[in-house]
């Protein structure tokens, strides 16, 4: 009987899924009208300037209006429409702005005789007489929507050519960008049409990347087939009761605060569109990525969908509603995953408010961090029946060894005998002594290969020297694994003592050993990093991909980008389509200066910037002694890192009001090495070295170079000149010191180009390395540094050593 | 009977070996994918990235001249302007921004660069603002040796027909002293840019 219903199961499920599938192929539909995606199957720019190049490769679309500056651009998506038996009911053109502009783009037709390889603007075709329609306000990283349901009548080849009388650049993705590529939404007839369009069906950014997989645990009970769905957020924003009209939407945060008579409430607000889901949605995780470490971390609840991004202000904003999650014990740099129970029931949008009763700010990406977005994960189970739904797991106590509530109460005490047990997640980890660690520990506890769950699983730390601690100071902690077999540590943290040891894991006889370390704060640095969007790297440039794949490897503690980050003005859509996706992956633990080229002095020519894209993209990290500001911003800061004192500096004297005795940025930095005098160890950073072996310095910050030394500074690193040099310690003046100087590094070797090095070095030089990318990776330690230039290129030379602090 | 048997048990045994490594497929599948569906940090990697090919060194230019002398061309870095500094007079709105109908007063200072491996003739340096010809004031001497950087300065009054950013450009017409090394032109050299 069993092997009967069984069977039955199967093929009831089995058709199901063929069902689902053929659905999904065909989109045949009797009974709803389901709109469709389809992504542009060719699309360019040409610019008058290059009247016989082809940038059909580039991942934006430069459009511009001619101007005694600039040349005219114009872009040109194409589409193929098939699979219509009927004119739709509606099309949309969908297009994603990585401008924020009033003037917008016009869109016109024009006929589809050119190839997205070939089309150059001497080859262009010529855009039709009458607007199709006129996009104006683009939002910034947002879809523009336009009606051309007049032109989309049926099947066949269409071109849009988008223009502007905007004489800025406006740039839309292109459909190279994966995620946002433009495309059509088309709306069949009725719900008796045909198969909708099919050939060139993609789903937009914010559909689900579906794949059918085992579902987290604890799973529910069911014959079907799991599905789970990632929704980015697709608007994110916040308000402070202390600024209560201003608006925070393209910011690369959201924050939540609880006010107090000494700090400001803020509440954030995400928002996500769920759609293609199909089944009964069995969970829902909220993710949100933490810059801050909360013991009381954030409590999710529901909204109102009356905001928007742009727009949404502390006095403005929807009221908060029921709570649905709570994530508590958050982590700096790492994922909260907190569960919304059935806070999601189906497709549609959804807000959620985040608020927190902790009185100081948690802040989390926000959308804008396109690395490390508010993300939704939503499981369903389709094709089979649900006979039961376990509770999600929640956070297990960490102080009071326990067996979270997920384990099913006839689970076992402890491991069946013969059973083994295996580090799966977080061995080998280093950290800085007193973080988190990045990820936590996870043992998987199996029996003859299959996984047992509900063991208790025990992992201690050395109750002494080197060790690692869990939330509440324990030095063990108790955690039941899941279905998986897996148990997995809350948040672990470095102790206080540097060093490697072992942590074990015990679900009774056997056990698995972690090997973790504590190690010196180390960080990473490099300038001159980034090319202009649409130019694709070669052996010599542009491998700012590269490079910070390094430096994710190296998993530093903090990434000092020493300027010229993003070439070739440092605009804010460079920002965002270069720098981003690479070095921008490391924002969270990232100090920046800005370099020339973020100011727009770029060798021959200067076109002033203000700083703009710099200051925008890196937001208050950049400028917080000038928070919300965006041009011209005070850019020079200092912190701490271990015992170390960094002080981040501008090198472009000029902009910032020179850099001599009385000028505002020398007198800072005079003050704040007053202020840290008791520091041991001092570092300083900026962008155009006062020397090189090379054309590539300037006398600028000789001043701020000699206070430096006269203060008792250790170490200056550089960027500009584009390969890697280290000088011995020098003072002000240029003299040799070994016992007092300066230790200058030049780091240009961040992706960009290499620059040649003069055969005869200069003074004082003690290393130089050419023709090679890479990073230079120091550690801080207590009263000692050491560095090492780690190249990205194939036998590229290293450099080495250590240094004490004075 | 014999005959027939073995071919039956051998393929059995295949069947049985690829049955296993089917599963085990599977079971790293589905280890892979909980994992995926945890969304939580992924494990921490040690493993670097793969390297670039290696840099190397551009390799100097040659060629034989009309008397059939093999001539080496320099090496280095395409001499070049490097503006350091300027000034606007009034200042530019927000730092970038021109007013329409306003006339300014713009310094530029800087070096001429000659990062190469033989000295350059300066033979005219000239400017621009928004692509048009600047008539400005420019200071920079005539000769500079290999290695060497010299001081340039451009100043001069420009009054802006409309309100926008602003470009102000340099362009630098050069060649090389010596007679012998005309015909390398920029061949070998790097463009710092």
């Amino acid at each position: 009987m069993r092997n009967g219903l069984f069977r039955v199961a199967v093929a009831s499920s089995t058709l199901i899924i063929v069902a689902s599938g053929l659905i999904a192929a065909t989109t045949v539909s009797s009974a709803a009208v389901t709109p469709t995606y389809v992504n542009a199957a060719a699309d360019a720019y040409v610019s008058a300037d290059a009247a016989d190049t082809n940038y059909g490769t580039a991942t934006s679309l430069t459009v511009r209006a001619a101007s005694a500056d600039k040349p005219e651009a114009v872009a040109y998506v194409k589409f193929s429409v098939t699979g219509l038996s009927a004119a739709p009911s509606a099309v949309q053109l969908q297009l994603y702005s990585y401008a924020q502009s009033t003037t917008g783009v016009q869109v016109y037709t024009a006929g589809s005789d050119w190839t997205e390889s070939a089309v150059t603007w001497n080859t262009r075709p010529v855009p039709g007489g009458t607007m199709v329609a006129n996009l104006a306000g683009l939002t910034l990283n947002a879809y523009a929507t336009a009606d051309v349901s007049s032109v989309i009548t049926g099947n066949g080849s269409y071109t849009f050519a988008i223009t502007t009388t905007s004489t800025l650049s406006k740039q839309l993705a292109s459909r190279e960008v994966a995620a946002d590529p433009p495309r059509l939404l088309i709306t069949p007839a009725d719900a008796t049409a045909s198969a909708t369009p099919s050939a060139t069906t993609a789903p937009p950014s914010t559909s689900p990347s579906a794949s059918a997989s085992p579902s987290a645990s604890p799973s529910p009970t069911t014959s079907g087939t799991t599905t789970t769905y990632t929704f980015k957020a697709t608007a994110d924003s916040y308000g402070r009761s202390d600024d209560p009209s201003s608006t925070h939407g393209s910011e690369y945060v959201v924050g939540t605060e609880a006010g107090s008579p000494t700090t400001p409430t803020l509440n954030a607000y995400v928002r996500f569109n769920v759609t293609g889901v199909t089944g009964t949605i069995t969970s829902a995780t909220l993710q949100l990525y933490s810059y801050a470490t909360s013991a009381l971390g954030v409590l999710v609840s529901r909204t109102t969908p009356d905001w928007t991004e742009a727009a949404l202000t502390y006095a403005n904003a929807p009221a908060v509603g029921a709570q649905v999650g709570a994530g508590p014990n958050i982590a700096v740099n790492t994922w909260a995953s907190i569960d919304l129970g059935s806070a999601v029931a189906g497709n549609g949008g959804y807000d959620f408010a985040l608020t927190t009763t902790r009185t100081a700010n948690n802040k989390f990406a926000s959308r804008e961090s396109s690395a490390t977005p508010p993300t939704l994960v939503v499981t369903a189970v389709s094709g089979g029946t649900t006979t039961s739904i376990a509770p999600t797991p929640t956070t297990p106590t960490p102080t009071t060894p326990s067996v979270p509530s997920s384990a099913p109460s006839s689970a076992p005490s402890s491991a069946p005998p013969g059973s083994a047990i295996t580090a799966v997640g977080g061995d080998g980890q280093r950290v800085m002594a007193g973080r988190i660690f990045a990820a936590p520990l996870a043992a998987k506890v199996t029996d003859g290969g299959n996984p047992v769950a509900g063991v208790p699983v025990t992992f201690t730390a050395p109750a002494s020297g080197a060790s690692a601690t869990f939330p509440g100071g324990a030095s063990t902690v108790t955690v039941g694994t899941d279905a998986s077999g897996v148990a997995t540590t809350p948040p672990v943290t470095a102790g206080t003592i540097t060093g490697t040891y072992a942590v074990t894991a015990s679900a009774g006889t056997p056990s698995a050993t972690f090997s973790l370390t504590n190690s010196d704060p180390m960080i990473v640095a490099a300038g001159d990093i980034a090319c202009t969007a649409g130019k694709a790297p070669t052996a010599t440039t542009c491998q700012q991909q590269a490079t910070s794949d390094l430096a994710l490897s190296l998993h530093p503690d903090a990434v000092l980008p020493l300027g010229d980050d993003q070439y070739e003005l440092g605009s804010l859509s460079d920002y965002q389509t270069m720098y981003d996706p690479s070095w921008g992956r490391l924002n969270s633990i990232s100090y920046p200066v800005p370099g020339n080229h973020e100011y727009g002095y770029i060798g021959t020519d200067v076109q002033p910037t203000g700083g703009t894209g710099y200051f925008t993209y890196f937001g208050d990290r950049s400028h917080p002694l000038d928070p919300g500001c965006t041009t011209l911003c005070k850019s020079w800061y200092s912190y701490d890192i271990g015992s170390w004192h960094l002080i981040a500096l501008d090198s472009q004297c000029a902009v910032v009001g020179g850099c001599n005795p009385g000028n505002p940025q020398y007198q800072w930095l005079l003050s704040d090495l007053n202020a840290h005098a008791s520091s041991t160890c001092t570092l300083a950073y900026w962008h155009i070295p006062i020397y090189s072996s090379s054309q590539d310095h300037q006398p600028d910050m000789q001043a701020i170079y000699s206070l430096l030394y006269t203060k008792g500074a250790d170490v200056v690193l550089t960027g500009h000149a584009h390969f890697y040099e280290r000088f011995d310690p020098q003072d002000g003046a240029g003299n040799a010191d070994p016992a007092k100087g300066v230790a200058q590094f030049i780091v240009g070797s961040g992706g960009r180009n290499f620059f040649s090095i003069r055969p005869t070095p200069a003074a004082n030089s003690a290393a130089r390395i050419a023709n090679t990318f890479g990073v230079l990776q120091m550690t801080l330690s207590n009263a000692s540094y050491g560095w090492r230039f780690v190249p990205s290129n194939t036998g590229g030379s290293t450099d080495s050593g250590t240094g004490s602090c004075h | 009977m014999t005959e027939s048997s073995t071919p039956s048990r051998l393929r059995l045994a295949l069947l049985a070996v690829l049955a296993v490594l089917a599963l085990l497929a599977a079971a790293a599948t589905v280890t892979v994918l909980i994992r995926a569906a945890r969304g939580g940090p992924a494990p921490v990697a040690r493993t670097s990235p793969p390297l670039l090919p290696a840099g190397g060194t551009p390799t100097p230019f040659t060629f034989t001249d009309a008397q059939g002398r093999l001539i080496v061309c320099p090496t280095g870095s395409e001499p070049t302007v490097m503006i350091t500094a300027a000034t606007f007079d009034p200042p530019l709105t927000g730092g970038s921004v021109m007013v329409a109908g306003r006339r300014y007063h713009i310094r530029l200072s800087g070096t001429v660069d000659n990062e190469t491996g033989a000295a350059i003739d300066v033979g005219r340096l000239t400017a621009s603002v928004r692509g048009v010809f600047w008539p400005a004031r420019i200071a920079v001497t005539s000769k500079i040796p290999a290695q060497a950087s010299v001081p340039v300065t451009v100043d001069g009054s420009y009054t802006s027909h409309s309100k926008g950013a602003v470009r102000v450009a340099t362009h630098l017409d050069w060649h090389w002293h010596a007679p012998e090394l005309t015909d390398c032109d920029e061949n070998g050299l790097v463009a710092d840019d």
